[in-house]
């Protein structure tokens, strides 16, 4: 029935639209975008920052609620843009409920950039970072090695089921205990200018300015959960690269 | 001459951030082009006119105005150029600094570095949720511009597949 399957295409695209870190504001309007091309009496639609809820209202079909929760998220930019798209080409009827499904599945394993660009990527941001902040040449060297070890715990670990707290943890400790072996070895002049620039790669400041907006736009539940998500990924930094520290004090010495 | 250095600094910094965040190959030096800007006007008004809070606004108003036009005229959704591009202002020292103070124990220091980062956050989005929604201005004539070299392409698109036929 033509109904049940535009609200799959509807719960599907918000589900997979706040997946990939789109703004909520944003989502709802996608989603109403798609109830739109079909002539539903009643729509209602709630997006908080981990389930969707849906509920329409038919002739053929009567009151039809789908649910959809999910656990991880990510930020994908590319997909956000294709996913639009294929909302785009649904609604002006160039395809069918089922086949942008299906579309939808694909974009969902698409990966734009590859391993090795990702890591170069952690690496560079954070040493251009580093010399904003005021450090020397040597603090950039130092901060596109520390940039390197981040990005492949963070890549790896991504990889692997670990709760976000647990990765955003060792990604700290790695920053800390890199950045120290370093100094030790006479690479870096300014510890703290190095360990700043390389972490606020993965640091929640954007995710924070994106909990702000979600916020001040009226969507308070997930506005909230996002800057839980934000104050958390701080608090395990902090955590992570407290621990490499005292294990530095611990074997032989900050110089 | 520093300015210069600062708006080269923050274009890399802000482009190859924007990989992190996985934007399309296309937009990626847009991005760039819109963080530098961002961060030159927030560092002139800041270091030389010592006006924290007015270089905060100005600069988040300037990339917003950016992303609303490089979004009309490519098609793609506005929060795609914002975030990479507000990068280097928002605060994600602020924010460590103030979990490491809480950890140490030092709660009058945590507490100001957050209410300090939660400012400059909050300065960086009121600009954004000022100037990003539609209602206040739209690029009305380069949207339909657009739309209309859009409907253009399709329709070479579709007499190319029919004709295919």
């Amino acid at each position: 029935m033509r109904s049940k399957k535009v609200l799959e295409l509807a719960v599907t695209v918000g589900e997979r639209l706040t997946f990939n870190g789109c703004a909520t504001h944003q989502t709802e309007d996608q989603v109403y975008k798609v109830l739109g091309a079909y002539p539903f009496t009643k729509k209602e639609v709630f997006i908080s920052a981990y389930s969707i809820i849906v509920t329409v209202e038919s002739e053929e079909a009567g009151l039809l609620t789908m649910v959809k929760h999910f656990e991880k998220k990510g930020m994908n930019q590319e997909r956000i843009a294709l996913i639009e798209g294929v909302v785009t080409s649904f609604v002006r009827g160039h395809i069918s409920a089922g086949s942008a499904i299906k579309s939808l599945r694909n974009i969902a394993n698409k990966s734009t950039y590859t391993f090795p660009v990702t890591v170069a990527a952690f690496a560079i941001s954070g040493a251009f970072r580093s010399f904003m902040f005021g450090g020397t040449i040597y603090d950039f060297i130092a901060s596109l090695v520390v940039g390197t070890c981040v990005g492949i715990t963070l890549q790896y670990l991504n990889t692997h089921k670990l709760p976000s707290f647990i990765v955003t943890m060792s990604a700290g400790f790695a920053v800390g205990f890199v950045s120290v072996l370093l100094r030790n070895f006479h690479i870096g002049t300014n510890l703290d200018k190095i360990i700043i620039g390389s972490l606020i790669t993965f640091a929640p400041g954007v995710p924070m300015a994106h909990a702000v907006n979600d916020i001040l736009n009226g969507e308070y539940l997930s506005g909230w959960i996002r800057s839980m998500e934000a104050i958390i990924s701080g608090v395990a930094i902090a955590i992570g690269i407290a621990f490499a520290l005292y294990f530095w004090a611990f074997i032989g010495g900050v110089n | 001459m520093l300015i210069l250095i600062e708006a080269v600094c923050s274009f890399f910094a802000c482009l190859f951030f924007a990989i992190i965040y996985n934007t399309p190959k296309k937009e990626l030096v847009y991005v760039g082009l819109a963080g530098a800007v961002g961060y030159a006007i927030f560092f002139t008004l800041d270091r030389y006119a010592h006006l924290n809070a007015a270089g905060l606004f100005l600069a988040s108003s300037t990339i917003c105005i950016m992303a609303k036009y490089f979004s009309v005229s490519h098609t793609m959704p506005k929060l795609l150029y914002v975030l990479p591009a507000i990068y280097p202002l928002v605060p994600g020292a602020g924010i460590y600094y103030a979990m490491h103070d809480i950890m140490i124990g030092d709660f009058a220091s945590a507490i100001n570095e957050g209410m300090l980062a939660l400012k400059t956050v909050g300065i960086v989005v009121l600009a954004m949720i000022l100037i990003l929604p539609d209602q206040f201005f739209k690029f009305t004539k380069l949207a339909q511009k657009r739309a209309a070299v859009l409907e253009e392409e399709e329709n070479a698109a579709n007499a190319a597949a029919d004709a295919q036929k």
